[in-house]
């Protein structure tokens, strides 16, 4: 396929070759622990670069197989189930055990996984009101938002009505869709439960989305899927989507768990055991301790063998799965422990430890490093609907107070590069129409300016009235340098005549939870958390501005700007959007002036994900997102990424 | 006759007699000037206990250096000008212009080295004092105080009173004191008298059975029954004359149990419950440094970030504990084992 190709014609994405778009990891995730960079700048962010540096490369002649390899997770799983979580560390899990119909390589193109070809059939020039014939009235709740049992997949305010995944299947019979993508599946791709996958599979695992952690992220594109005959299956997006080809497909689930598991999802604690068509097998977890997963013997790319991938042009002999056994992931918090742990050879490898480490894992002869430019921020979230925080002029002269370039020298030892602009380089290509050019004009007004700020916190204080210092907290994770650089921001805006800044510290997923909770963004506490993005530069926005992501990861505040969102739409939701990627960046470049001037969020550094481990563990490559490192690690093909155990 | 009626009249009592009389003892009117009290013996025989006058000096060196870490600043005015400590507590050094990087080693311009933020742990320790010391004595002060009460009342008035107020006690004593205060800290959420209070809703138990032993003891004493004979009520009688009697175990008790304050206090701090991180509380300080103890492989431990403050706890707790030693010598309260050590929880 190409960018090129008429909106009408059949797209497809197949073969080993690069996509100028960049593609989902996955779906936008919190990010808890550590990541850092060997310090130089990522070139830019087109998807023919590699983001992993110094990447290993493994002669396929001295694989060995067997083995447990051991992996050092640095929070609790908060859910099994990837529908259910909204953190990046348990999706290292996940990927062991579900997978997609759809694969991405470390730079984010896309390939064909479950999927034997994965193609898009039509884009229609439609907006979301063409729906409005079948929508139904719903009622509102005590925010004005409206509200209906079925998962809602448009809302029409104005109307009072919204459109469900009930009426979906009518839109689509009359014709009325965005874009649809077909997929033509693997024929002999078996679930851990033995179920053999079809197309009705596919099309029915949307329905674990629903209503789920994620599923805002999901049904903001997702429209219908239907089975065409038992191996292929039709999925509709409601409007022409850029970034289709990634946001479509969804994890795919077993009948067992469609049909029989709760709305809470796969939860080895209840007994609702996760089954994907992964390659490896959930064994046992115990909570909060570790979980162990044993390789699949009936998995299907073993019995298919890799020339089944249609797009596999890579080394013969290449092993058609991970070669270790048996995986165990212990849960191990405290980045000490982690470190100890490592060091004594308990577990294989890890990632997000103190970056004062990096240096001596790095020279070390029996331990190495992996980095890896990673889609990932740190940012700042202000309570927007709390005075004095919802006057835009008191976050911008916050945003000027950041000393980005201390955090990312003096905390992150120059493993990460400071934040001037609220996009990541590494989805750069789409997200701009010219990265470097943007840096330069957002620059001025996101670098530390003590005297701007000064002029402009004078000025928004002065009109408001309001008593100085202004008192509040930020709230971060337990990770150590995550609460130096909130000490630092406290102490530099505490500097100031200003503020009376403290810090308060919570374990990730006690954080998290606080920070989802319904009436957190009344509380007037500001947030400092990180991203974990996905390949599309939407993604960097959508995540921690977009309403429909309030009480999801990762608006915690109830920011609203609903004029950006419409440039955000335009940016992805357009035929436009679809065909011209140069189009695409220009209307992203407008998002992110205007996310400067209103500053809901302060971006401070960008990260990358730094692996450290044995060398005992050969040939492993760390992921861009934290939330896939392990199963990266372990088998990708598309990177002919693969990583065994040498123990002697 | 009436107007006689209630007077005790003494007959057959010879005062001469008795002035004309052998001194039944030595004892004379001038002499009476010469009686040491209680406390003053007390007080002199502590000072004998060398032990016991180098933990007092080493407290009182602490609380100084605590009080004159930096100046102290009440609803805008300065009432303590002086700064021992070079820095802010808080002062990421760096911030402030200066040449300062993360984990420095021990050198004359940091005494004490740098810590993860490149603050000045001399700094920090010295005013990590004002913490530590000042909810231990709070703590102390006002469990002493309400135990003293409590187990006051318990002892004196005895029977169905005694019997529910002592299984209140037992409902506390049941309770693991360090994880009841941890649940309070998690609940209330941190900060200095979140903190005291955590400490204070157990710790006053132990004072309470504590004292209601020795009242029990106390209260069959002549001088009670005379004062109840005499008239006085209850709460003069306790306050009076049976309190100052059985105060002295309460004492050596408290001395003791700052100790236990503080590294209670220490104890939440490094679990991350303490005060807010960053705070330069001792225990506090430990935990921000726990991830310095191991280190990447060939990686050096900065020994500065954990030594200083660990030290300071180690130091004020022993100087405690000497002093409470000190005390139950001086005032010869104990001769049983049921005074807990400081440090033990």
């Amino acid at each position: 396929m190409s960018r090129n190709a008429a909106p009408t014609e059949p797209s497809t994405v197949s073969r080993r070759r690069v996509l100028q778009s960049a593609g989902a990891a996955g779906l936008a995730a919190l990010a808890g622990c550590n990541t850092g960079s060997d310090g130089g700048g990522a070139d830019s962010g087109t998807g023919d670069l590699d983001p992993v540096r110094e990447r290993v490369e493994v002669d396929v002649d001295e694989i060995q197989t067997g083995g447990t390899v051991r992996f050092g997770l640095g929070a609790g799983i908060d859910s099994f189930d990837p529908s259910y979580s909204t953190s990046a560390p348990a999706g290292n899990a996940h990927g062991l055990v579900y997978e997609s119909i759809i694969t991405q390589d470390a730079a984010g193109t896309v390939y064909p996984w479950l999927a034997r070809t994965w193609e898009r059939m039509e884009v229609q020039d439609i907006d979301r009101s063409a729906y409005e014939p079948y929508m139904k009235s719903a009622e509102t709740d005590e925010n004005g938002t409206l509200v209906a049992d079925e998962q809602i997949i448009i809302r029409d305010p104005d109307g009072g009505q919204v459109l469900t995944v009930e009426e979906a299947p009518d839109a689509v019979a009359d014709g009325t869709y965005g874009m649809r993508y077909r997929a033509e599946l693997h024929e002999g791709v078996t679930f851990h439960n033995g179920e053999e996958m079809t197309a009705e599979h596919v099309a029915r695992s949307y329905e674990v989305v629903e209503n789920s952690s994620i599923s805002a992220q999901t049904f903001d594109s997702f429209l219908y899927a239907e089975a065409v005959d038992d191996y292929t299956v039709d999925i509709y997006g409601q409007v022409p989507d850029a970034e289709a080809d990634n946001q479509l497909p969804t994890t795919v689930y077993p009948m067992e768990h469609i049909e029989e598991y709760p709305d809470t999802g796969a939860d080895p604690r209840n007994d609702r055991t996760p089954i994907g068509t992964g390659p490896f097998t959930f064994e046992s977890y115990e909570t909060g301790e570790r979980a162990q997963f044993s390789s699949f013997d009936d998995y299907w790319l073993d019995d298919l063998g890799l020339d089944a991938l249609e797009w596999w042009d890579g080394a013969d002999g290449f092993p058609t799965s991970p070669v270790v056994d048996e995986v165990v992931v212990s849960i191990v918090t405290d980045n000490a422990t982690r470190a100890a742990a490592l060091n004594n050879g308990e577990i294989d490898l890890t990632y997000g430890l103190a970056s004062d480490t990096y240096g001596e894992y790095r020279s070390a002869e029996d331990f190495r490093l992996s980095v890896t430019d990673a889609g990932a921020y740190n940012f700042l979230q202000y309570p927007v609907t709390v005075s004095p925080w919802d006057d835009e002029r008191v976050r911008r002269g916050v945003n000027q107070l950041l000393p980005r370039a201390a955090i990312a020298e003096n905390i992150y030892n120059g493993y990460r590069n400071p934040a001037y602009v609220p996009l990541p380089e590494m989805a750069a290509d789409e997200g701009s129409a010219d990265y470097d050019a943007l840096v330069e004009e957002l620059r001025p007004q996101t670098e530390q300016d003590t005297e701007a700020a000064t002029s402009l916190l004078r000025e928004a204080v002065d009109d408001l009235g309001v008593e100085t210092p202004i008192e509040a907290t930020i709230e971060t994770n337990t990770s150590s340098d995550r609460v130096r650089e909130a000490e630092l921001v406290a102490q530099v805006l505490s500097n100031t005549e200003f503020f009376e800044i403290g810090v308060e510290t919570f374990e990730f997923t006690t954080l998290v939870q606080r920070i989802l909770g319904p009436e957190y963004y009344q509380q007037g506490k500001i947030v400092l958390i990180g991203l974990s993005g996905t390949f599309n530069p939407g993604s960097f926005y959508d995540a921690v501005n977009s309403i429909d992501n309030f009480g999801q990861c990762c608006n915690f505040q109830r920011v609203d700007t609903p004029e950006l969102d419409e440039i955000a739409t335009e940016a992805r939701y357009s035929v436009e959007a679809v065909e011209d990627p140069a189009f695409r960046g220009q209307r992203y470049d407008e998002i992110w002036r205007g996310l400067i001037e209103q500053a809901p969020n302060s971006y401070t550094v960008f990260g990358t994900n730094v692996s450290s481990l044995s060398t005992e563990y050969v040939g492993h490559n760390t992921y861009t997102f934290a939330s896939e490192i392990l199963p990266y690690g372990l088998h990708a093909p598309t990177d002919e990424q693969v990583a065994y155990l040498d123990r002697r | 006759m009436s107007s006689e009626r209630g007077r005790i009249r003494i007959t057959g009592f010879d005062a001469d007699a008795v002035e004309r009389r052998e001194p039944l003892s030595d004892w004379t009117e001038n002499r009476a000037g010469e009686t040491e009290g209680r406390w003053e013996r007390g007080w002199r025989e502590f000072r004998q206990n060398r032990s016991a006058m180098l933990g007092l000096y080493v407290v009182a060196a602490m609380a100084l250096l605590a009080v004159f870490a930096r100046p102290i600043t009440v609803a805008g005015v300065t009432v303590q000008p002086f700064a021992l400590a070079p820095y802010r507590p808080d002062a990421i050094l760096y911030v402030q212009g200066l040449d300062v990087s993360a984990y420095e080693a021990p050198s004359l311009a940091h005494p004490f080295g740098t810590d993860g933020s490149a603050r000045d742990v001399f700094s920090r320790v010295l005013y990590g004092g004002r913490f530590s010391l000042s909810i231990g004595f709070i703590v102390v002060f006002v469990t002493a105080a309400i135990g003293l009460v409590y187990g006051a009342v318990a002892g004196y008035y005895g029977g169905w009173v005694d019997e529910v107020m002592m299984r209140v006690l037992d409902l506390i004593f049941a309770f693991p004191g360090l994880l009841l205060a941890l649940i309070i800290v998690a609940v209330l959420g941190k900060g200095y008298w979140e903190l005291v209070l955590a400490f204070t809703a157990i710790g006053w138990a132990g004072y309470a059975r504590l004292i209601r032993g020795e009242i029990l003891k106390v209260k069959e004493n002549e001088y009670v029954t005379a004062a109840k004979a005499l008239g006085a009520r209850d709460r003069r009688v306790i306050f009076r004359h049976v309190v100052p009697n059985a105060v002295a175990p309460l004492i050596v008790q408290a001395s003791l149990s700052i100790g236990t304050v503080v590294i209670g206090v220490a104890a939440l701090g490094f679990l991350g419950l303490g005060l807010p991180p960053g705070s330069a509380e001792w225990g506090t300080m430990l935990d921000q440094t726990r991830e310095t103890i191991v280190q990447g492989p060939g990686g050096t431990i900065p020994w500065w970030v954990t030594v200083f403050p660990g030290g300071a706890i180690f130091l004020f707790v022993m100087s405690m504990n000497l002093i409470g030693d000190g005390i139950n010598d001086a005032l010869d309260a104990q001769e049983g084992e049921d005074v807990a050590r400081g440090g033990e929880v």
